[in-house]
């Protein structure tokens, strides 16, 4: 089997005559992370719901891990085999978790969907899981609402690796967040990667953290990939004057904030 | 400059003895939950001179923001407010609402986070830029209207016109943003209140926002409190930081001395745990745990709990603020420790 676990063609989508996805082409090696940067509009998010299903594209191809992703229904059977692939944690911690739903529940829910377990088997590796994301088996019997905004984005991460995916597309999954809290998430991340060797498609606007987090990264405007390249020569030498404009406009030391020329 | 300098008399002649245009000394801010005082605010001192951009640090539930609202009154239902607020050599804690009005109108303005949620959806944008001029300035309706223009242009909007005539979901969050600044610009206050101003837009919107707001601003010689959870934003457009922990301001320093030389931990960890674009490194170091409102905090210092260096002393009372070589700073240990800035 080949090491390639996303490879993406020509994705193009239309929503009536709006085109926020236009020609969209790359691919995805086993144990990678790979960044898909962008402002708002630029499409990157239409990328990501399109990998996961959540979006049919208007034209292209995906396949993840050698298997072609169709556009007609597919059997829940199927459904399963492609949650095993592919799992995406969301940008927002607040509504991506069941409100009325037992921290530990989430967790054991996704397993129970994928792995035939005893109930016991099934608590025990939610507990594990809870601990490889930072929490602590006293969280397991808590509502969302009794947990702050960095421990509600663990326990999404802990229930997408759950079923043991091969690629985790992470959505904005930092943004929202403290950044002493982005911080410990974003070397939960790489721990994870290392340990597993789960590949990310890691959508986002902050440059810094795409530099932190991916080895490529493809930069998008207006639906379309710009510039891309492995992400600390893209950083260093951008090359494309969107990408150059990007990078001049991120707070650093030194820097002065600018304004543009009016076209 | 095509604006109008307005009311400039009674600007002159009042000023406070320490010559800060506005002075928080010992501010602070609780709201009742059930039979008790829950604190989101604590022993706050912070002086704005004229013409003078402080950046007010911090994460969530830090403070910050409560701290700017209380400045205008625009606190939580039932909350009590304790210390004391001195704008322009008069005291502001303890007015009426007439006179918070008046503040509110000519004197302090507030840009918000969500420009969307503070621009009324129903009215056009022109509506919404010569409202204050003509209520409360006196302004003859066709000249607000030829000022309000002008402003539009000021921030950056060419085709003001046109823009006049649009409603709010007709623009884009930037340029709704600028609409916010045109209209603080209108009034000519003495100090802008800006909230996260730039935190909903995208990065190169934020730079050419915060520059719009920065030129502007020093041009009219406004004084500026920029509230921000960005360290590394505040201190490219302030002259002065200060950081806020649990309802208290930790550290407060001029902006090239604070990111090179923090004195509390908290700012130094602050800076390290957030990524580079220049930088990698393996794991990022971070500050273990999470932010603490004001009234989560026990005993000892805030960040006792959460400080690679805290010792025994640090769980036994809030730690006094202390000045070292120009920095005001709330740590028993700042005087012993040497701290990471950003390189």
């Amino acid at each position: 089997m080949s090491d390639i676990v996303i490879e993406a063609s020509g994705l193009r989508k239309e929503f009536g005559t709006a085109v926020a996805v236009d020609d969209v082409s790359f691919t995805l090696h086993r144990g990678q992370s790979l960044a898909v940067v962008g402002e708002s509009g630029s499409g990157k998010t239409t990328v990501a719901r399109m990998l996961i299903g959540l979006e049919t594209p208007s034209d292209g191809t995906i396949s993840v891990c050698g298997r072609p992703r169709g556009t007609g229904r597919v059997s829940s059977r199927e459904r399963r085999k492609r949650a095993r692939e592919i799992q995406i944690v969301f940008q927002d911690p607040y509504s991506s978790l069941d409100k009325l739903q037992r921290i530990g529940d989430v967790v054991e829910t996704s397993l129970a969907l994928h792995f035939p377990l005893t109930p016991a088997e099934r608590r025990r590796r939610a507990l594990e899981l809870l601990e490889a994301v930072g929490l602590a088996e006293r969280h397991a019997d808590m509502l969302p609402r009794q947990l702050s905004g960095g421990q509600r984005q663990r326990v999404a991460i802990a229930r997408a690796i759950a079923v043991q995916p091969e690629v985790l597309v992470l959505d904005e999954a930092v943004a929202a967040l403290d950044v002493s809290i982005q911080a410990q998430i974003l070397n939960l991340l790489a721990d994870i990667r290392e340990r597993s060797g789960i590949s990310y498609v890691f959508i986002s606007h902050d440059l810094a953290v795409v530099h932190q987090i991916s080895d490529t990264a493809i930069v998008m405007s207006n639906g379309r990939i710009v510039e891309r390249g492995a992400t600390p020569d893209l950083l260093r030498a951008p090359q494309e004057e969107y990408t150059r404009a990007l990078r001049a406009a991120v707070p650093r030391p030194g820097w002065k904030p600018s304004r543009r020329q009016q076209a | 400059m095509s604006v109008h300098k307005l009311h400039t008399s009674d600007k002159a002649e009042s000023h406070s003895a320490d010559g800060a245009l506005l002075s928080l000394r010992g501010l602070g801010l609780a709201v009742p939950a059930g039979k008790e005082w829950r604190p989101l605010v604590e022993e706050v001192d912070l002086s704005i001179g004229r013409g003078e951009a402080v950046g007010l640090v911090g994460e969530s539930g830090s403070g910050k923001s409560m701290t700017a609202r209380t400045v205008l009154g625009l606190t939580p239902p039932g909350a009590r407010v304790t210390g004391e607020i001195v704008f322009d050599g008069t005291p502001v804690t303890g007015a009426d609402q007439r006179a918070l009005r008046a503040l509110r109108t000519r004197r302090i303005a507030m840009i918000f986070q969500d420009p969307r949620a503070h621009i009324n959806p129903v009215r056009t944008i022109g509506d919404f830029l010569t409202e204050a001029m003509i209520a409360n300035l006196e302004v003859p309706a066709p000249e607000a209207a030829a000022r309000a223009v002008r402003l539009l242009a000021d921030v950056g909007i060419t085709d003001g016109e046109r823009r006049m005539r649009q409603y709010p979901h007709e623009l884009s969050g930037g340029l709704l943003q600028r609409v916010m600044i045109a209209s603080v610009l209108a009034v000519e206050p003495d100090l802008v209140l800006a909230d996260e101003p730039t935190t909903a837009l995208d990065v190169t919107t934020q730079s050419e926002v915060m520059a719009i707001l920065d030129e502007l601003r020093r041009e009219r010689g406004m004084a500026m409190l920029l509230i921000t959870h960005d360290l590394e934003l505040a201190a490219a457009t302030c002259d002065r930081l200060a950081v806020m922990y649990a309802g208290r301001i930790v550290e407060t320093q001029p902006a090239t001395a604070l990111t090179s030389t923090p004195r509390h931990p908290y700012t130094s960890g602050l800076m390290l745990s957030r990524p580079s674009i220049d930088a990698v490194v393996h794991r990022l170091p971070v500050i273990p745990g999470r932010p603490l409102a004001a009234f989560e905090a026990d005993d000892g210092c805030a960040f006792a709990p959460r400080c690679a260096h805290a010792q025994g002393l640090c769980h036994e009372g809030r730690p006094p603020v202390q000045e070292l070589d120009g920095a005001r700073v709330a740590c028993v240990r700042a005087g012993e420790l040497t701290l990471q800035g950003e390189s």
